[in-house]
């Protein structure tokens, strides 16, 4: 099969295309059911017990990780990076946190809460959120 | 910045810059026990980003081949009319990041 690009597409009947499509679908299903065994595979990892107490600097006052839970047992904590001495935080980890605002209202009723965690101090954190609008 | 290679993404490299993404995952019992869970890395965390699920529908799908790293197209959602690259002076992106490989 040549590679098609955007600059040499191959235009075919609506016939002739249900029969490609259907063709892929086979192979999302099967990526679709890989992705679920992963995942399934993911909650059968072994866990460690996390002995050390971690504090950290938040709007309202210093938390430590069980304070991050905010109530749930399941937490999940990002890592954004913003150096110390960075003006901004990273693009990528801020696109990340763009798709992560709408979901933690839904996370929370999955008993889950969300955090992310950074190196700079927390007055350029909280500036940095106001600007972009992060709830997170 | 780490000199020599340090542990990252459970394999030892070269890190990549002064910072690299993470995401981690922890379970609290009754008990107020925390254990940790899961951990991913680098393209690990992409799976939250959904607008590549989105571009990966589209013909001309993530379109980052000709980029001299990927997403370097990204800016901070208030800063896609001005173009201003974050950071510019910093490790994580290189000067030269707008210019074509």
């Amino acid at each position: 099969m040549s590679t098609r690009t955007i600059d040499n597409p191959k235009i075919v009947s609506r016939d002739e295309w249900l029969v490609a499509r259907k063709k892929l679908l086979a192979r999302e299903k099967q990526f679709t059911r890989e992705r679920d065994a992963v995942a399934a595979e993911r909650r059968q990892l072994p866990w460690v017990k996390v002995e050390k107490i971690y504090v950290f600097d938040s709007a309202v006052g210093k938390k430590t990780l069980a304070d991050l839970f905010d109530g749930r047992s399941q937490l999940i904590v990002y890592h954004l990076m913003f150096g110390p001495e960075w003006k901004e935080a990273c693009p990528s980890c801020s696109f990340n946190m763009d798709h992560t605002d709408g979901a933690l209202v839904h996370l929370a009723q999955r008993d889950v809460s969300f955090a992310a965690v950074s190196r700079a101090p927390i007055s350029k954190i909280e500036a940095f959120k106001k600007r972009l609008g992060m709830e997170v | 910045m780490a000199k020599g290679k340090v542990e990252y993404n459970f394999e030892l490299m070269q890190f990549p810059g002064a910072e690299a993404p993470g995401m981690s995952v922890f379970y609290k019992d009754k008990d107020g026990n925390i254990f940790h869970t899961y951990s991913a890395y680098a393209r690990g965390t992409e799976i939250t980003m959904n607008t590549y699920n989105y571009l990966d529908l589209v013909p001309k799908g993530r379109d980052e081949d000709g980029l001299r790293f990927t997403m370097s197209w990204l800016r901070h959602h208030d800063r896609y009319d001005t173009g201003h690259l974050a950071n510019a002076t910093i490790p994580y992106w290189p000067p030269d990041a707008l210019s074509p490989r």
